[in-house]
């Protein structure tokens, strides 16, 4: 290889290692460089690998603790779940003993009683799958849902099984109300895991769920993660996709073959159901206070006291499991249902629309997956989507002003490469949220010398708010906790024509974490256009160390930014 | 021959954590943190995967606690099971080709996968982080602060360029070989340990 060709090939190889963009062309020298010669890959490896170990190192610096305490609460919440697993399996079996005991209530009576089979597998063996019907009209029984407020005085006990064993014998069959061994597993779903953890907890107890795993009557999966998703692909061309932390089991319908159940004990769903030719819908959807039939697309989030059901096209029929009516829902519309309670269908307002910018500049995150966002940038989606937007994720460089201007909000992800925007950026109309210090210089939010307009914090967790009276404080005053471990931040002196509103202890004068512009008010540059808002999530590591603290500091910027 | 005054200590939290004390476990972890980390990521560029993966080897190992003979070889067993997780990670990767991975990526982790299926001595050892920091410190001042700058502060290469009055691609080359006389100082210094 001649001196230039080394030369080159070095150039890339180091903007590779420093997490630059390549062209594809670029990649593709480079893997055919490597391919062929060997004393240059073993080189070019063992640079990666220190490379790595040095990162590594300096992660280590600053979030031992994090790491700490997120195994520890692993290795609590590993035994958890699987609680979790055999407090509702013991609930739905007290049921099942419950209705075996009153026949009447599985028997039509005068108007029309709706039946609904909800499933759960006994991880020990004598099993029986469990019919959790609604009450007919004239029935004033009503069945005690499943939720923490009533659930059994007695402590949650460790499934069976040896001291520490978390495999358990096999389930029986579903709809056996015998005892029965293990049979063939016939595949109700297909469970595809997209990020985070999955687990699968079926006959041999807990194990991690890899891609494309076959799903039988009785199994139940966990995800777990505030970007983990995963896809459930049901019977008939159904789909469920799982996001966050989330806990779901799974049955089969034994009024239709075809059909299946889901119960989702926790979490956030969103279902996509055909119509079906056959005696019924082909999936059906029920948490601890609801049962939701129909087709269409239903969003579901379940928690401690209330499901809310969201239908996103076609309609669906729910129930409360303790109230004697169902109501219909149509799309648009959303309902909060109690285990006793479900109120009337309320129109979903239109989302307002969020942009979140992103780019390829290294966010100390490694590179995001070739079809995916950053795991920093699918916590912000999540989390502006939570507030309400609708997101749309545009690469900064593509971004044309016309498509901004529709847009009541702009998130910079630190990933844009802000040197690069395009200066009329700076004069859109459009509130914009900025993450990262080379944007508050390019946008106007500061000046752009360096230890006089901007400059580096040293490690902290904590910041002071200045100014509590203002919305952008989020009602927080005194010093905050925002982040899990001492994380090194950037801190901006804006003009005082900002409000400042964060700073950290010890800061130069007017540095601050935290600022925002109102409309109109002068910049750097010149006038602000709308709102701006300049806030110290300047790369990644920052924004997934964010305790909840800081993210309510997030929410209150979205919404002041947003709101003018 | 005296024995080494941290050793009481693990032995005793080995042993309450093979009773169940979280707390325990804990300080194991907190302990051997850095190590399972630097292996990791010697192997993996994404810092998602890596973290997900320190999980997984301390989960695998509280799980396993009981199987665990020789107390005073925990961190190696604990290293065994980080490498065992990350052959299973790169296996599985290769197997399902999610994400697409182009040809680079595909060349970079069947090398890694092979350098680990080798199973010579380093490979098991991974890149020690004492010596590492040792050797740090013996670089030259202006290497010695650009790494730390850059690794250890996050400090981007475009500032550091800006203030070392390079251009970047400089810069990137400077560190290229502040990581090869890095890695030869390791080798070295492992070599001559493992001798004596």
């Amino acid at each position: 290889m001649s001196e230039d060709e080394t030369r080159r090939l070095e150039e890339l190889w180091t903007r590779f290692v420093a997490r630059e963009s390549l062209a594809k062309e670029e990649r593709a020298t480079l893997a055919a460089a490597l391919e062929r010669d060997e004393p240059l890959r073993r080189r070019m490896i063992g640079d990666l690998q220190l490379d790595g170990a040095l990162r590594a190192a300096g992660d280590i610096e600053h979030g031992q603790e994090d790491v700490v305490a997120a195994v520890t609460a692993l290795v609590t919440a590993a035994g958890k779940t699987e609680e979790v697993v055999a407090a509702v399996r013991r609930r739905l079996e007290e049921k099942a003993r419950a209705a075996a005991r009153s026949p009447a209530v599985l028997a039509r009576r005068g108007g029309r009683t709706a039946r609904f089979v909800a499933a759960a597998v006994l991880l020990a063996g004598g099993a029986a799958a469990l019919a959790l019907l609604l009450p007919g009209r004239d029935d004033a029984r009503t069945l005690a849902p499943m939720t923490a407020e009533n659930e059994p005085a007695a402590p949650l006990v460790p499934p069976e099984g040896a001291e520490g064993d978390r495999r358990s014998p096999a389930p029986a069959r579903m709809g056996s109300t015998t005892a029965a061994g293990p049979g063939p597993r016939a595949t109700v779903a297909r469970l595809e895991v997209i990020e985070g953890r999955a687990y699968q907890h079926g006959a041999d107890g807990r194990q991690r769920a890899a891609p494309a795993l076959a799903l039988a009557a009785g199994d139940w999966v966990s995800i777990s993660g505030p970007t983990a998703r995963a896809r459930l692909a049901g019977p008939g061309g159904s789909r469920v996709d799982l996001a966050g932390e989330v806990v779901a089991g799974l049955a089969g319908d034994p009024a239709q073959p075809e059909g299946a159940r889901l119960f989702l004990a926790h979490g956030r769903a969103t279902a996509t159901v055909p119509p079906s030719a056959a005696r019924g819908p082909i999936l059906v959807l029920a948490s601890p206070h609801a049962i939701i039939s129909g087709a269409g697309t239903v969003h579901l989030e379940v928690g401690t006291a209330v499901t809310r059901v969201e239908v996103r096209a076609g309609r669906a029929r729910v129930s409360a499991l303790g109230v004697q009516h169902a109501t219909e829902i149509q799309a648009g519309q959303f309902t909060l249902v109690r285990a006793d309670d479900l109120q009337p269908p309320r129109a979903q307002a239109t989302p307002r629309l969020a942009l979140l910018l992103v780019g390829p500049d290294d966010t100390k995150e490694g590179p995001p997956p070739a079809q995916g966002l950053r795991g920093s940038e699918e916590r912000l989606k999540a989390r502006l989507e939570r507030l309400g937007f609708q997101v749309d994720v545009v690469d900064a460089g593509a971004l044309s002003p016309d498509r901004a201007r529709a847009a009541a909000l702009m998130v910079l992800s630190p990933s844009v490469s802000s040197n690069r925007l395009d200066l009329r950026f700076a004069e859109l109309p459009v509130p914009m949220l900025v993450l990262e210090s080379t944007g508050f210089e390019q946008l106007g939010l500061t000046g752009a010398r360096w230890k006089r307009d901007l400059g580096s914090a040293p490690p902290l967790s904590e910041i002071v708010i200045e100014d509590p009276a203002h919305p952008l404080a989020a009602g927080l005053s005194g010093t905050v906790k925002v982040l899990a471990t001492p994380l090194n931040l950037r801190w901006a002196a804006p003009p005082a024509s900002a409000s400042l509103i964060a700073r950290y202890a010890g800061a130069p004068d007017q540095a601050g974490l935290l600022f925002g512009y109102e409309r109109g008010a002068a910049t750097a540059l010149g006038i602000a256009a709308a709102r701006r808002v300049g806030l110290f999530l300047g790369n990644g590591r920052v924004i997934r160390a964010l305790t909840e603290q800081g993210w309510r500091l997030f929410d209150a910027a979205v919404l002041w930014c947003a709101g003018g | 021959m005296e024995r080494p005054r941290s050793e009481p200590t693990e032995a005793s939290q080995l042993e309450r954590a093979r009773r169940g004390q979280v707390d325990a476990f804990a300080e194991l972890v907190r302990a051997h943190h850095p190590s399972v980390r630097v292996f990791l990521a010697a192997h993996l560029r994404d810092s998602a995967a890596i973290d997900d993966l320190v999980q997984d080897v301390f989960l695998r190992a509280f799980d396993r606690l009981g199987t665990l003979r020789d107390g005073t070889a925990f961190r190696a067993w604990l290293l065994g099971i980080a490498r065992n997780r990350l052959l299973e990670h790169l296996r599985e990767r290769l197997r399902s080709g999610l994400p697409a991975p182009d040809a680079l990526e595909l060349l970079l982790d069947r090398t890694q996968l092979a350098i680990l299926e080798g199973d010579d001595e380093e490979s098991r050892r991974g890149l020690e982080l004492e010596a590492l920091r040792q050797c740090i410190r013996r670089l030259p001042p202006v290497g010695a602060r650009l790494i730390r700058e850059h690794y250890f502060k996050g400090r981007p290469i475009t500032a550091l360029a800006a203030e070392e009055r390079k251009n970047e691609g400089a810069l990137r080359m400077t560190l290229l070989r502040l990581r090869e006389a890095l890695r030869e100082c390791v080798r070295r210094r492992v070599g001559a340990a493992n001798e004596s």
